[in-house]
């Protein structure tokens, strides 16, 4: 794929999301639904692969590109995540304490609350990929368990499940 | 306000950017103790405006909190440099990662541990949707809750809108509704 062409589809994605995730259900929109150049099950990988490293969430638009492009669909998902960043100089300029204005913030809270219900319709696409036998489901119900109850870092929830698919193999 | 160093803004972003796991909130209170407690390179005012503005800018909210606070210290080359180093050493991670998660497909050790890496990844994004609708939720405002969430959901459920619309349209009811 062309990345420049990826490097505006991912953008699009990234300038519509108020947080690292929620421009997930809009990049699973353009490169699974409609471009058919990723499959669920590698939007999952990549989405995995975000999470057991460290640093910004929002990080899995690298592997996205990657698996879209190569090293340069890398890049590409790299700048996309770095670009909305540097509205908020303009915003800094403009803006200033004004930011804390009522409207402002209930139209941050409605698109978040939106951002939810599409993130929400993303996981019934992605699960049926990712779970496919009483043992994943027993997996996600229980990561889904340990983060609520003891908020534990998504990293330890990673490895941990690492382990018990290395320990589900040797059975 | 102290000057700070270009170099010193580097190693800083790299190690608040880079070394911290769970998302964007251990990064800031990082941010806080170097530059607002320890150099006094911003003051707390200063701070705090760039946190609110991060939240209303698009995308990652730590990448634009990080080129705000930069900007405030050293220009746009300040804010370029802290982005960058921010999240270039972790991208690098990330792609490790999947070029390891897409190779090992031979190996049936390493493909069931992705798989249950993958399911673990449905329980962490049901979280991510708690965590997004907890606030309003508690804050009493139930019936914009239940109704953007399902709406939302519904629309891009059965595919009568594109997320970009469903976004706009949220947008357009949280100018007018009291969310």
């Amino acid at each position: 794929m062309n990345s420049l062409l990826l490097y505006f589809l991912l953008l699009k994605a990234t300038l519509t999301s108020f947080s690292g995730m929620t421009s997930l259900p809009i990049v699973r929109q353009e490169l699974v639904v409609e471009r058919k150049i990723l499959t669920d099950r590698q939007l999952n990988t990549a989405v995995a692969a975000g999470r057991v490293s460290p640093g910004p969430n929002g990080l899995y638009l690298v592997s996205v590109g990657y698996m879209a492009a190569g090293a340069a669909g890398a890049c590409a998902g790299w700048c996309a995540l770095i670009t909305p960043a540097f509205l908020i100089i303009g915003l800094l300029r403009m803006l200033g304490t004004a930011v804390n204005h009522p409207r402002m913030e209930t139209i941050v809270r409605a698109v978040t609350l939106a951002s939810a219900g599409l993130i929400l319709a993303t996981s019934i696409s992605l699960a049926r990929d990712a779970i496919t036998s009483w043992a994943t489901a027993l997996i996600a119900i229980t990561s889904f368990f340990l983060l609520i109850r003891f908020k534990l870092d998504p990293l330890w929830i990673m490895l941990g499940a690492g382990i018990a698919g290395f320990g589900l193999a040797l059975i | 306000m102290v000057p700070i160093r270009l170099a010193d803004l580097v190693m800083i972003f790299l190690r608040a950017g880079n070394l911290t796991f769970g998302g964007g909130d251990p990064t800031v209170a990082l941010l806080h103790h170097e530059l607002v407690e320890k150099r006094s390179a911003i003051t707390p005012q200063q701070y705090a405006t760039c946190f609110a503005l991060a939240r209303v800018t698009p995308g990652t909210n730590v990448l634009a909190f990080s080129a705000a606070v930069a900007y405030l210290m050293r220009g746009w080359i300040g804010a370029i440099l802290a982005v960058t180093a921010g999240s270039i050493p972790s991208a690098f991670i990330v792609l490790l990662a999947t070029k390891l998660a897409v190779s090992d497909h031979q190996n049936l050790l390493m493909q069931s541990a992705i798989q249950a890496i993958i399911a673990a990844v449905i329980g962490l994004i049901a979280f991510t949707v708690v965590q997004m609708v907890r606030p309003r939720w508690n804050s009493g405002e139930r019936i914009h809750v239940v109704l953007i969430v399902t709406l939302s959901l519904a629309a891009a459920a059965f595919g009568l809108l594109p997320p970009v619309a469903i976004l706009g349209l949220a947008a357009l009811y949280g100018s007018v509704a009291k969310v």
